[in-house]
């Protein structure tokens, strides 16, 4: 079998709700995505989400050879990138064609991604997240109460601008998570907004009230120095690395002890990237999150993984062009027995929205909002429902 | 699909077959010391009979697990291990490089003369003359770093690689006998006769402080014997940078834990070496790990315990295209 083309497609659509964070907490509504199509001459098509853009640019170290032989390509297309690097938007173009690759794998075995890795079975611990720093209080209990009603007991909470209000709607979470569980699992992510002595400060003032599995990205994403002063001086462990690009970005954090958990995603140089770092990870006994994505695509990939602890499932609709089978129930993403990444893409669908683009409340991506680092900037009432 | 049997077969030297058959005729093979025949047993009978033999993942922590600190019960699970990917790649047909993902790229490879096999300078010598039509470019002499015989023999090795294309490379496997200051003077007379690229275990691999001393003293790097297990013994060398290169075994690590372990290193970006096995199967691994080094060669294919599809050819090994790991297991066994 060789590899014989591709086609890609972007589209925007506008998702059920908004999301958040504290770097732009009054949230968008309309989100890019991107859908790879890899050919092949016995007509099985590698499908990937989530790139950018740009894959005729390394298409040439792909075309002709044969799709089972992924991690070497991924070796070629990791050597092709020495020079220029693997970053930015060539990460997300060889994230994609890493990805849409190991599809085609597992579809010419006939078999689903999760079983091609090894997995015993099609099965992810989820917790909820709701990006959910402009959501009401009561938007913000609904969201979590619907998830725990699928058995979700564990969530994250977007925090940071105003410790007074994090706590307060920690407890709105854990409240709603309650009929899940007696001691419902409760995590923070401040999106690199705070100064690792702020994290020190604010996640100390929150422990006080709330015992956290993890606070995410307390601060830069490359500061290894910061990450671990924030986990000596915590109870809870630090998880980062969700905006990084690969093993060697990773790399830095684990080798100077600065991450307690490591937040994965496809963007980690895909398939092959992702799961490299959660080897390197398991290797040094770090535990591994899985980010979110659409149609929750990953958990292929984190049902296999050594050291994987739960996927966060954040479920805002964007699903507009997919078809999927996987679902969260009892707690889980249950994977079917579908092939590959056991994603379809509905064609109708998909050029109705790239004719007809969405209109709505802002874009990604969210940009670093004034303060961070320094002092805080809390929310303006025309900013969030929930501030005064 | 569901794994259904275990079995084993005596072959000679001490060594047996092992088969691991599922539910739709499918079998796996590979090798394991008789000894551990009753350990690899009872493991399989609690881990792998009934279940999916393509959860190779999931089975091989399953078996780490179960295993423990229990060093017989890891070298059964890796042949198990082992034979649960012939199983695999068997059934669909496919070389192991392609059903782990690799390219087919030919393994670099370097001949290894033990202490045990050869004994005697002249041991080496009829070693060299069969190696010879193979093409060897590196080599490894094992030897206390004290014996007197050791630099004639490494000069010996040194004058039986090709040398056509460039300097042949030479390692060392020191068996982790010396203590590291001795080790450091032993290597450093050595280093003013040879270039030697890289020294195995010159005083015990699990003195973390002691390797890394050796490492930082000397020219030529440092990689791990094959005393260590798993992520447990190399954590601490991961986490101290002792190691220069990490040496890695489908004889103690299986396929998946060559895998894993493969990537940990990656992330410190440590070459990987894959010692000797029988068939010299470790060639399925060049074109999958990204930072694949050398494979050890001891089984001249002409002598090979388990005759393999692999072929030596210019001091490189090819897997060849044959399903699975490529064992011819009707040929007699040398």
């Amino acid at each position: 079998m060789k590899i014989t083309g591709f086609r890609s497609e972007t589209y925007f659509m506008k998702m059920d709700r908004e999301v958040a964070d504290a770097n732009l907490p009054s949230g968008v509504e309309i989100m890019p995505a991107s859908i790879l199509f890899l050919e092949t001459d016995e007509d099985i098509t590698g499908v990937s989400l989530g790139y950018g853009g740009g894959v005729e640019h390394l298409f040439h170290l792909i075309e002709g050879e044969d799709p089972r032989d992924v991690l070497g390509l991924w070796i070629k297309i990791n050597d092709y990138l020495h020079k220029a690097g693997n970053e930015g938007a060539a990460t997300l173009v060889f994230s994609a064609i890493d990805m849409a690759l190991w599809d085609l794998k597992a579809k010419i075995a006939d078999e689903p991604l999760w079983r091609t890795l090894g997995a015993r079975e099609g099965r992810v611990k989820a917790y909820a997240s709701g990006l959910d720093y402009s959501l009401s209080d009561d938007e913000l209990f609904c969201f979590y109460r619907r998830m725990a009603e699928m058995g979700v007991d564990s969530g994250k909470l977007k925090v940071g601008l105003d410790i007074d209000a994090d706590i307060r709607r920690l407890g709105i979470m854990r409240e709603a998570l309650s009929i899940a569980s007696d001691r419902p699992g409760l995590m923070i992510d401040s999106n690199e907004y705070w100064s690792p002595k702020q994290a020190v400060r604010y996640i100390s003032k929150i422990e006080e009230r709330f015992d956290l599995i993890w606070a995410e990205e307390p601060a830069r994403r490359w500061d290894y120095d910061g990450l671990r002063l924030v986990s000596q001086q915590v109870r809870t462990a630090v998880a980062t690395a969700e905006n990084l690009k690969s093993i060697a970005d990773i790399y830095p954090l684990i080798a100077n002890e600065a991450a307690d958990v490591l937040n994965l995603s496809s963007g980690h140089s895909g398939v092959t990237g992702c799961r490299q770092i959660a080897n390197m990870a398991y290797a040094h006994n770090v535990p591994v999150s899985m980010m979110n994505c659409q149609a929750n695509f990953m958990a292929q990939v984190a049902a296999a993984l050594p050291g994987h602890t739960m996927m966060e499932v954040v479920d805002p609709g964007r699903e507009h062009c997919l078809k999927y089978d996987n679902y969260v129930q009892d707690g889980f993403i249950h994977l079917s027995d579908a092939p590959g990444f056991g994603i379809d893409v509905d064609e109708a669908i998909l050029k109705d929205l790239q004719e007809n683009p969405p209109k709505g409340k802002g874009a990604f991506p969210f940009p670093r909002r004034e303060g961070a680092g320094r002092y805080l900037v809390p929310p303006s009432p025309s900013e969030t429902p929930w501030s005064s | 699909m569901k794994i259904t049997s275990f079995k084993t077969t005596s072959l000679a030297a001490g060594m047996s077959r092992l088969c691991i058959e599922a539910d739709d005729g499918a079998a796996g093979n590979w090798i394991i010391a008789s000894a551990l025949q009753s350990v690899a047993e009872k493991l399989a009978d609690a881990a792998l009979i009934g279940q999916e033999p393509r959860s190779t993942t999931s089975l091989w922590h399953d078996m780490l697990d179960r295993a423990g600190n229990d060093l017989q019960a890891r070298a059964a699970a890796a042949a198990l291990d082992v034979a649960l990917w012939d199983l695999n790649s068997t059934r669909d047909n496919e070389p192991l490089w392609k059903k782990i993902g690799g390219s087919q790229k030919p393994a670099n490879a370097h001949l290894s003369i033990t202490e045990r096999a050869s004994g005697a300078t002249q041991s080496d010598d009829v070693f060299f003359q069969q190696a010879a039509p193979f093409g060897f470019r590196e080599g490894k002499v094992s030897a206390c770093l004290t014996s007197k015989s050791l630099p004639d023999r490494i000069g010996k090795l040194f004058s039986a690689l090709d040398a056509s294309a460039q300097p042949p490379s030479l390692y060392i496997g020191a068996q982790g006998r010396c203590a590291p200051k001795d080790a450091i003077a032993a290597i450093s007379k050595l280093e003013q006769l040879f270039d030697i690229t890289a020294i195995e275990a010159p005083c015990p691999t699990w003195d973390i402080s002691g390797t890394k001393k050796v490492s930082e003293n000397i020219k030529a790097a440092v990689f791990n014997d094959l005393s260590i297990f798993g992520r447990e013994g190399l954590l601490s060398h991961f986490r101290r940078r002792s190691l220069d290169i990490v040496q890695l075994s489908v004889l103690k690590d299986g396929v998946t834990g060559v895998l894993e372990l493969a990537d940990a290193a990656f992330g410190y970006e440590l070459p990987i070496l894959i010692a000797s096995s029988p068939g010299n199967i470790g060639a399925h691994f060049a074109g999958a790990l990204p930072y694949f080094m050398s494979l050890e060669i001891r089984d001249l294919p002409s002598k090979q315990t388990a005759p393999s599809a692999v072929t030596i050819s210019n001091g490189w090994a090819q897997p060849g295209d044959a399903p699975g790991l490529g064992i011819n297991w009707a040929q007699p066994s040398a």
